[in-house]
């Protein structure tokens, strides 16, 4: 039997902890959890190789100060960080500071595999560039009107907020919505999201 | 006085001539007669002034003297005082008074004016009260609902956590369930009791959600507040280790009633005993002081004060805001659920570190009125 891949997982809840190691169990990765980031980074110095998946709302410190911390110690970890609804931003600033992906909870295990498998090929540091590039390029079938109802849900805006300040009604926001996901081929609002971050951390720099 | 040079140019003149020639026939017709009849006439005279003509306002008083051997009258004597200043100054007072009139008619009416804009003003005023508390009442509103969005979005958030165990563990159940063999069913039992737990987990939070929508709607009646404190007091000893901790109470005599929701203020009160008691976990000794205090007639004061380690500074601004919570297991729901209820009784909920160390809760709940004979 082959070695199992390691996952880390830091999350503060115990239940989702739990499940979470149960998936990870049944389709053979091997899941080492975390509740609390302290002690998560004061084990991740020993950790081998493998992926990192965190949550970003965590007690007492920021997810994203633990991924900087992390990032200092262990920059060939792939993290994959987690969020809550809402959270965008807060996945907007993973993204730059390093993260290969965001998972918005709760989420598919098709997901959340596939974003784990990915993490695994990108340990082999899958050039980063590439991925901004393709994603800028899958970005510009859009309209500019839809380009701008994703910046909205990029900024963490609500439907509304987006129709108020495009002038538009909220029931043309969701059209445009709907049109940009169809246009993308897309299913998962999170996955028009993760293009939309990682097309901007090339515009951004 | 009256124009003449010389003592000798009065003597040649007859005293009709001191007259002036409007007034002479009245003189020599009425006043004449009158005075050799009675005796005496005092009046207003015109007399003439010897060289220009002009009349000049006397008050004449005449006389008659009588001769003292037959009682005859004898002569006629007359003393006159020139009015001519009094005149001018009875003029200048008529005038005066006139212009007085005018001016007070003038004040009047601008006094009616400026009251008129006053009653304008006034009623602007008004309006501007009136759309100042549409205004305020508009704020509240949209800051009630920004605190409803933002207690949705905290709430979706938070439900996320036992819906993505619930996923989770059903896709890991499935799994096994793909495996089949007999270590993997049985783990499966286990899995789909952790899924069941969490969907209550996420029904649970519903139901706080639900309490807290309906805390809005505030019954109130008059309760006694030590009483209140000491149910809720015996319901929080009631679930830990009897020893645990020790409860003070001080309790102010002019705080006895409050008008409040009495289930819903328990709920507060037993909510603060227990974070009390919880921030005091890891350490001894432990202990609660309940104190009321009545801030005035229609104010009381509840402090629920621990000795306990103090709030982290890192959520010391954020307490109140649904799911914060320096607890490892903590929702963040009790603090925020507990201000809303105080709120709903237009009191505040606010932490303060205690001088001697930990942490003391206050909130304020309106005053049931003066005890009356229970």
């Amino acid at each position: 039997m082959a070695t199992k891949r390691t996952v880390y997982v830091l999350d503060d809840d115990d239940a989702v902890l739990r499940s979470l190691e149960r998936l990870l169990n049944s389709v053979n990765f091997e899941p080492i959890t975390f509740n609390r980031p302290e002690v998560f980074l004061a084990a991740a110095q020993t950790f081998k190789s493998g992926c990192v998946l965190m949550d970003v709302r965590l007690p007492g410190i920021s997810g994203l100060e633990v991924q900087a911390q992390l990032h200092k110690m262990r920059n060939d970890l792939p993290v994959i960080v987690m969020t809550g609804e809402g959270d965008i931003q807060t996945a907007v600033h993973a993204m730059k500071a390093g993260a290969v992906d965001f998972l918005e909870k709760p989420y598919s295990d098709h997901t959340l595999l596939r974003a784990i498998e990915a993490a695994f090929v990108k340990e082999h540091r899958v050039n980063r560039d590439s991925e901004i590039e393709e994603a800028s390029r899958r970005l510009a079938i859009l309209s500019p009107r839809e380009r701008e109802v994703l910046d909205g849900l990029l900024a963490g805006q609500p439907n509304k907020l987006i129709a108020y300040q495009l002038g538009i009604s909220v029931r043309t926001v969701e059209v445009h919505r709907a049109r940009m996901m169809e246009r993308l081929g897309i299913r998962q609002l999170a996955e028009a999201l993760r293009l939309g971050i990682i097309a901007r951390l090339g515009r951004n720099g | 006085l009256v124009g003449l040079a010389t003592l000798y140019d009065a003597l040649g003149l007859h005293v009709l001539d001191f007259v002036s020639p409007q007034n002479r026939k009245t003189v020599q017709d009425q006043l004449w007669p009158l005075v050799l009849r009675t005796g005496r006439w005092k009046g207003e005279l015109d007399l003439r002034h010897f060289g220009s003509g002009t009349p000049i306002p006397f008050l004449v008083d005449c006389f008659r003297i009588d001769d003292p051997r037959t009682g005859e009258p004898m002569n006629v004597a007359t003393v006159s005082r020139d009015l001519s200043t009094q005149k001018q100054s009875e003029a200048a007072l008529h005038y005066l008074n006139d212009h007085l009139e005018r001016r007070v008619r003038e004040r009047t009416s601008e006094l009616a004016d400026a009251n008129k804009r006053l009653v304008a003003g006034k009623l602007e005023r008004a309006q501007a009260d009136l759309r100042l508390q549409k205004l305020q009442k508009g704020f509240s509103h949209a800051a009630g609902v920004t605190a409803a969005s933002q207690m949705a979005a905290a709430l979706a958030h938070e439900l996320n956590q036992p819906l993505t165990a619930v996923v989770n563990s059903v896709n890991a159940a499935k799994r096994l369930l793909a495996v089949g063999d007999r270590a993997s069913l049985l783990i499966v039992q286990e899995v789909t009791d952790e899924a069941a737990e969490q969907a209550l987990r996420a029904s649970a939070i519903i139901q706080s959600l639900r309490q807290l929508v309906s805390s809005n709607e505030t019954e109130r009646t008059r309760e006694i507040l030590s009483a209140m404190i000491e149910e809720a007091s015996a319901f929080v000893l009631s679930s830990i280790a009897p020893l645990a901790v020790r409860l003070r109470f001080e309790f102010d005599d002019n705080a006895r009633r409050v008008s409040v929701n009495r289930v819903q203020v328990q709920q507060v009160i037993v909510n603060l005993i227990r974070n009390a008691v919880e921030a005091m976990a890891d350490q001894e000794p432990r202990e609660v002081t309940l104190t009321t205090r009545a801030l005035d007639d229609e104010t009381i004061e509840i402090a629920v004060a621990d000795i306990g380690p103090g709030i982290p500074e890192e959520i010391a601004d954020r307490l109140f805001k649904p799911f914060v919570s320096s607890k490892h297991d903590g929702m963040g729901l009790g603090l925020s659920i507990s201000s809303s209820i105080i709120e709903a009784h237009d009191g505040q909920l606010i932490a303060a570190p205690n001088p001697g160390g930990g942490t003391i809760f206050r909130f304020t709940l309106p005053s049931g009125g003066a005890v009356d004979g229970d």
